[in-house]
């Protein structure tokens, strides 16, 4: 080989060599541009997702598709607008459930509303329902503070007792500085209302929508939201022990008996094979205005924890009635 | 908080990874600095009282190092400092493990004990204990060298391992932690980390968490169901237990993984062993190494130099004597597996289980060494019926292992083999136990087309490491479905990816515990 063809290939062989240099480089930046969009694209996924259940959570869609009445329900007191009750009702879902207003205005002469929701809203929003009552309305002459026995004291931390319902009346009728701040304080019970909301949507596909009536059903009952459900055959063995709280209760009656209401603070009554009965009658003197009762099983369904029959329904709104006609000093029409 | 939790996925883990990001900024130091503060949270966030105990072990075992480290030249000093580090270790361990299941045990016999209340059990004791022991074994051998405090706490304390292992080796972790190698977050490890935990993820929630209620449905009470349903129930766990923890080692390789930190592989597709030997290793491989490098060699080594001693040989052809493969083979098998099952819980069930695979490895020990043509004869059991032997034993075991007493479990294979009556899953008096997001299992066709898709995927497929491009060269290839299948970091394995966490991210506030948690 001469010399020329040589340097022709030492030459060709540098340009080869050059081409080499220049075109690694340029695959090793593709490379690392796709490792990089592949980590972003992981990595956005599951705060898009979070996103997309906070945004479908709250559409008319996914309420009506839920299956859940108490959802297409919850936040009755925001819809009272000069109701003006003379009773008002707040307390847990054995309140809501538990508490007929006809039964008590038929017993007292007095309008009576029931604004009570599940715990959960108490335990995510504190008293904000009676507040929220209180801005578009009169003081009543009396409320009527109801819960179950292990509910008349504060929640420490957020249990999973309703806190979907409350957190979406949070996001859709309560959407302000103050929601943001509550769920950026529970972040991962925030994260998982919007897995359950993806999950109820997805479901929603599948299960027809809830009839309009099922959206009147609190309005149609002053707010109480009478429950179906087959009677209760035996009691649970889980045991609710949460010692009541005397500031607790002191401070429903000194708030909201700031307007010159009366303030009734009760314990919804148990089924008699209730495990805690003992632990919560034995407290002395009751922290309530009545003392924790035992009903028979027919009282309540299954439906909840201390939801009422029609039965214990008739039973505890005619002690309720009693006691606003004994507080307001009332002849009773019935 | 779990690994599948949405505290971990949403806010722990990138706050870490921001934080490692910026802590690479400022020197490897501050890199193990914020990995071990992140550890050490993490472990506290489950009971703040016990990071005492971690931090506890973590000190004295420290202080035991030094000691071990400074009598390097003198063996007595140094395996005085051995044992009484040992000694240590197993006292705690047995103090949070054993002592009040033990006093338990001796009250329901009817024997008279001061009123103790019980401690609950530190979440992951076992393996930080174990971890250590080791690595001063390792010491005072020569075999390891002295850590500075920081590196050692990361050993220790690393999150993805720290609750329910891999068990790792300080030998594979320490260069890994060496300055000169940390370079901060890598993209390359970073996708590989997230894919390895995505799949992990998924088996833990999309599968494990929704055959769990199965098996409890029928642990729960376990005389009440009929032969079908205890079946359903066996079978459940077998997956829900491989799934759970297969699932969270490949969450844990993830994680560590994101961090540029290669952990051992823990689980090779153990369903597929052909027998008990090769079973064991497949399955919670890095125990079996540790159990064999600390408790089966050494309990070898004491017999073999007896046998010396005495003049006895101790060669291959020695276990092939009755006397010579008690000694050699058999008492050091069942010696390694019946602390094994001691290890996993302070239960006669617990005992037995270990004694039970004890017993199977000495009878495959056995066939190996004293059926004279192995081959001929184990081309007469085609592998499926292999595969198939081998997996009834497993799942014998794990009924053993799963249920409350050796009582309950003796009534599960009692129902197996329809020596008691029962009713069907959907009638068990346990089906409130059964959550909606499993309801559809309840039904035995949904169940049995569950099974089928559970055996494909255990049988039939490649195992995580082996789509990750990730399996050790030494594992080999084998019958599988889409053999090709191989992960890269491409739109199509990102779709995957994104599809599957939305799977499991539908199902995450119904997320379950850990079964390995109180180890």
């Amino acid at each position: 080989m001469s010399v020329a063809d040589n340097s022709a290939t030492a030459d060709n062989r540098a340009a080869c060599s050059d081409a080499d240099s220049s075109e690694a480089p340029a695959a090793a930046a593709l490379s690392q541009s796709r490792l990089v969009a592949y980590c972003a694209a992981l990595g956005a996924a599951p705060f898009l997702l979070v996103l997309l259940g906070f945004l479908i959570a709250p559409t008319s869609w996914a309420v009506r598709h839920s299956g859940n009445t108490y959802l297409a329900n919850v936040g009755y007191a925001t819809k009272l607008k000069n109701a003006n009750c003379d009773v008002v009702i707040y307390g847990d879902s054995s309140a809501m459930v538990g508490l007929d207003p006809a039964i008590i205005r038929q017993r007292t002469g007095l309008s009576t509303c029931n604004i009570a929701e599940f715990a959960g809203m108490t335990m995510v929003s504190g008293l904000l329902i009676p507040e929220l009552y209180l801005r578009n309305n009169r003081a009543p002459k009396i409320w009527v503070f109801d819960f179950a026995p292990e509910n008349l004291a504060p929640f420490a931390k957020w249990e999973t007792v309703g806190r979907y319902e409350a957190i979406l009346f949070r996001i859709r009728d309560r959407r302000d500085l103050s929601t943001a701040l509550l769920l950026a304080e529970h972040p991962a019970e925030a994260i998982n209302f919007s897995a359950l909301a993806l999950r109820l949507a997805l479901q929603g596909f599948l299960r027809p929508a809830l009839p309009a009536s099922t959206f009147a059903i609190r309005s149609e009952h002053d707010g109480y939201l009478p429950v179906p459900g087959a009677r209760l055959k035996a009691c649970s063995p889980e045991r609710r022990e949460r010692p009541s709280d005397p500031d607790y209760i002191q401070f429903l009656r000194s708030r909201f008996g700031a307007d010159g209401a009366q303030v009734l603070v009760d314990t919804t009554p148990v089924p008699a094979c209730e495990p805690t009965f003992d632990f919560y009658a034995k407290a002395n003197p009751a922290p309530t205005d009545n003392r924790i009762e035992a009903y028979q099983l027919e009282d309540f369904t299954g439906s909840g924890r201390l939801h009422m029959s029609p039965s214990g329904v008739a039973k505890f709104s005619n002690l309720v009635s009693d006691q606003i006609v004994a507080r307001l000093k009332i002849a009773a029409t019935q | 908080m779990l690994f599948s939790s949405a505290a971990f996925i949403f806010v722990f883990l990138p706050v870490v990874l921001l934080g490692y990001h910026l802590a690479s900024k400022m020197g490897s130091r501050v890199e193990f600095v914020w990995l071990a503060a992140a550890s050490l949270f993490f472990y506290g966030y489950w009971d703040a009282r016990y990071l005492f105990v971690l931090v506890g072990s973590i000190l004295v075992n420290f202080l035991f190092a030094g000691k071990i480290a400074a009598a390097s030249g003198d063996e007595r000093r140094a395996s005085a400092w051995l044992i009484a580090a040992v000694a240590a270790n197993i006292l705690l361990l047995v103090w949070y493990k054993y002592f009040f299941p033990t006093v338990g045990f001796l009250q329901s016999i009817g024997l008279q004990t001061p009123d103790w209340v019980a401690v609950a059990l530190p979440l992951g004791i076992s393996f930080f204990t174990f971890t250590q022991i080791a690595y001063l074994v390792d010491l005072s051998q020569g075999a390891a060298a002295k850590q500075g405090i920081i590196s050692y706490v990361l050993f220790v304390t690393f999150f993805p391992h720290l609750i329910a292992g891999p068990i790792i080796h300080h030998s594979e972790m320490m260069p890994q932690f060496d300055a000169r190698q940390r370079k901060g977050l890598q993209a390359d490890d970073m996708a590989l980390g997230m894919t390895w935990f995505i799949l992990g993820l998924s088996k833990k929630v999309l599968l494990a968490d929704r055959l769990g209620p199965l098996s409890d449905s029928l642990y729960a009470q376990p005389a009440a169901l009929d032969p079908v349903a205890t079946l359903i129930g066996v079978l459940a766990y077998a997956f829900q237990l491989y799934f759970d923890f297969s699932g969270y080692s490949d969450m844990a390789l993830g994680l560590a993984r994101m961090f540029s930190i290669k952990f051992p592989v823990n689980f090779n597709s153990p369903y597929k062993a052909r027998n008990i030997i090769d079973f064991w290793s497949r399955w919670h491989m890095t125990l079996t190494r540790y159990l064999t490098a600390y408790l089966y060699n050494p309990i070898s080594l004491y017999i073999n130099r007896r046998r010396m001693a005495l003049g006895k040989k101790i060669s291959k052809r020695a276990t092939r004597t009755l006397e010579g493969f008690a000694e050699l083979v058999a008492f050091p098998t069942l010696a390694t597996m019946f602390l094994a099952g001691i290890w996993h819980g302070a239960g006669l069930q617990f005992i037995v289980f270990g004694l039970l695979h004890g017993f199977y490895l000495t009878l495959n020990h056995a066939w190996r060494i004293f059926t004279p043509d192995r081959p001929k004869l184990q081309r007469l059991m085609p592998w499926p019926v292999a595969m198939a032997l081998t997996g009834v034993g497993v799942v014998v075991g794990q009924v053993f292992f799963r249920a409350s007493s050796v009582g309950d479990a003796m009534t599960v294979l009692g129902g197996l083999l329809h020596l008691h009556g029962g009713v069907s899953m959907a009638e068990g008096p346990a089906v409130g136990l059964v959550p909606s997001t499993s309801g559809f299992l309840m039904n035995p066709i949904h169940a049995v087309a569950a099974f089928v898709l559970c055996f494909v995927i255990v049988l039939g497929l490649p195992n995580t490491q082996e789509i990750l491009g990730e399996a050790p060269r030494e594992s080999g290839s084998e019958r599988t479905l889409l053999k090709r299948l191989a992960w890269a970091p491409n739109f199509a394995s990102a779709t995957i990816m994104i599809a599957l966490f939305a799977g499991c991210f539908l199902l995450l506030d119904a997320s379950t515990s850990f079964l390995y948690f109180q180890f």
